[in-house]
């Protein structure tokens, strides 16, 4: 009867282990996706618009979130890294990600791009 | 709309330049060069009509790389629909425009900052 009890036990701490990482994983995900496309929309924005805030704003977000993402799932995998290792990784591309949103602040004094005759 | 508003729009619709580019603009962007093909009229008389129809949100444009490596700019209409509305001693119009891309709204906003 105790070893059912425990065994029991046992196995739902090990679902809800499994549950968190699965729920870690979903919301990295869902992030990684919408910084993704927050990214990739400042990205068109500066083809469109030949703007260099927008390209620096959309390799400011895409540090921010996807890289970061990727990495923590990634690198141990390649480089057999250490969990410190891993996460100096992660906050330096916070920190790259971060200065590029600050340069995008700088704005470029604005000549209209050249329309073709 | 003021009436000076609905003036403007109307004298720019009334323009044939303007209606045939907002006609041709309105399949596929193009730039002005193609526009002065299609149009068959001058660049100078195409950049004058770009710029009012740009002005009233009629079109709207960016920038496309050439295999070369030039950018230049195409335009795309967004002048959907004119509604003309007259009843009760009033004449009343009406615009309406497609969505504006995201990526250009999201631009704008950003720059505006």
């Amino acid at each position: 009867m105790n070893v059912d009890a425990r065994t029991t036990a046992g196995s739902v701490a090990a679902t809800a282990t499994f549950d968190e990482w699965t729920t870690i994983f979903l919301v990295g995900a869902a992030s990684a996706i919408l910084g993704a496309i927050v990214a990739w929309t400042a990205y068109r924005g500066y083809v469109r618009n030949d703007s260099r805030p927008m390209l620096f704003l959309a390799i400011g977000v895409v540090f921010l979130t996807t890289v970061p993402f990727v990495l923590s799932y990634t690198i141990d995998l390649l480089l057999s890294a250490t969990d410190a290792q891993v996460l100096l990784s992660i906050t330096a591309c916070h920190l790259l990600g971060l200065l590029a949103i600050v340069r995008s602040f700088k704005r470029p004094n604005r000549s209209r791009p050249r329309d073709r005759p | 709309m003021t009436d000076d508003e609905e003036d403007e729009i109307l004298a720019l619709l009334e323009d044939e330049y303007a209606r045939s580019i907002l006609i041709e603009a309105s399949d596929e962007p193009m730039s002005v060069d193609r526009l002065t093909e299609r149009c068959d009229a001058s660049p100078p008389t195409i950049y004058r009509r770009i710029d009012r129809l740009e002005e009233r949100d009629f079109v709207e444009s960016y920038q496309e790389l050439d295999p070369d490596g030039h950018h230049y700019k195409v335009y795309s209409t967004r002048l959907e629909r004119v509604a003309i509305e007259v009843a009760d001693g009033e004449m009343d119009l009406e615009v309406r425009r497609r969505e504006e891309d995201p990526a250009d709204r999201f631009t704008r906003l950003f720059e505006d900052l």
